[in-house]
């Protein structure tokens, strides 16, 4: 009577163990950090494509004012759509080795996004919407 | 041994088990996810391209000389991109001057590769075949007599062969037409999309 009280106590422990761990192991998705920064590319250049499909992009690209009061404003519009989890900077530029960032940090992954514009209205001028991107501490 | 002793220890062996299975999945969900995610990217960027070739072609008949423009810009976009990505490219645009009567083709290979191209048109009736190397361009004007001329393109492409058609509105409208092929190809994803844009419009 005592020993086969025993054993059950004992299955029903390990029974209850193995449920525990079972929750426990599948509760939560592991980090992930390669697929976060898939996603945050992903986000990044979305919202870019939003800006341009909404018309917001390109008059504001091709409308003749310095780049750096454009790229300002193009920051603002993206800011609403962005989580706060990261911080970007955007940079237009005419070729590759013009595009410079001033305040992506030194030591931390950035995420570099380009968006290309070939042209508006009767303007002809290729342009690269390059977007920074990082995460927040 | 005892019998509760041994359902302990199976129990641990069975723990050990479902940790190593979950990190093995959760191994092969990031991959997956990731792959689906880049994949995603690259489509949107492919959109993003084919939408500025069609811009090109459109913002190329409010040119002056739409032909040689829109030729000049389609040719010097995608050297642009060639600089920044991995990208074969090849397009055929065709222009109907309606003041003249006449259409210009034009096929860009950008596709990294020699190809050997035989062009038909139905109006008027003609062949011509041809070479085409990388970054090289093929132009030829024809005489239209009908309202509208089939072009059909067929090409070898690394032991492939390709056939692409338009269709030239020859009536008595300004016509354009684009035809753009493109890939790109980045990491183990390669993505190919192709696409045509018109546009008709008048002289005043």
């Amino acid at each position: 009577m005592t020993k086969g009280y025993l054993y059950t106590m004992e299955v029903l422990l390990t029974v209850s163990m193995i449920f525990i761990a079972i929750i426990f192991a599948f509760r939560s998705a592991p980090s992930k950090p390669a697929l976060e920064i898939s996603l945050i590319k992903r986000d990044a250049f979305s919202a870019l494509e939003y800006l341009d499909n909404s018309g917001n992009l390109r008059p504001l690209v091709y409308s003749g004012k310095p780049l750096d009061i454009v790229e300002m404003q193009i920051e603002d519009l993206l800011r609403a759509m962005l989580t706060k989890k990261v911080e970007f900077e955007v940079d237009i530029c005419k070729n590759s080795d013009d595009c410079t960032t001033e305040n992506s940090p030194e030591n931390r992954e950035v995420i570099v996004v380009d968006y290309y514009l070939s042209g508006y209205k009767k303007s002809y001028d290729f342009y690269r919407v390059r977007m920074y991107v990082w995460k927040m501490i | 041994m005892r019998k509760g002793q041994m359902f302990m220890i199976a129990g641990i062996l069975i723990l050990v088990g479902f940790l190593m299975i979950r990190n093995l999945l959760s191994v092969y969900q990031t991959v997956e996810e990731k792959m689906s995610e880049e994949s995603g990217l690259v489509d949107k960027q492919i959109k993003n391209i084919i939408k500025e070739y069609e811009m090109i072609v459109g913002v190329g008949s409010l040119q002056s000389d739409p032909n040689q423009s829109t030729l000049n810009y389609l040719v010097n976009f995608t050297k642009y991109l060639k600089n920044d990505m991995t990208i074969e490219v090849l397009f055929m645009y065709a222009f109907y001057d309606n003041t003249t009567g006449n259409y210009t083709v034009n096929i860009g290979n950008f596709l990294d590769d020699k190809i050997n191209c035989t062009i038909n048109t139905t109006n008027p009736e003609n062949s011509d075949t041809f070479d085409l190397e990388d970054e090289e361009n093929y132009t030829k004007e024809f005489s239209a007599t009908s309202s509208s001329s089939d072009i059909t393109l067929s090409y070898g492409f690394r032991g492939n062969n390709r056939k692409e058609k338009i269709t030239v509105l020859t009536g008595n409208q300004n016509f354009t037409i684009g035809f753009f092929d493109v890939t790109i190809i980045k990491d183990n994803i390669i993505m190919r999309a192709k696409q045509t844009y018109n546009r008709t419009w008048s002289i005043n």
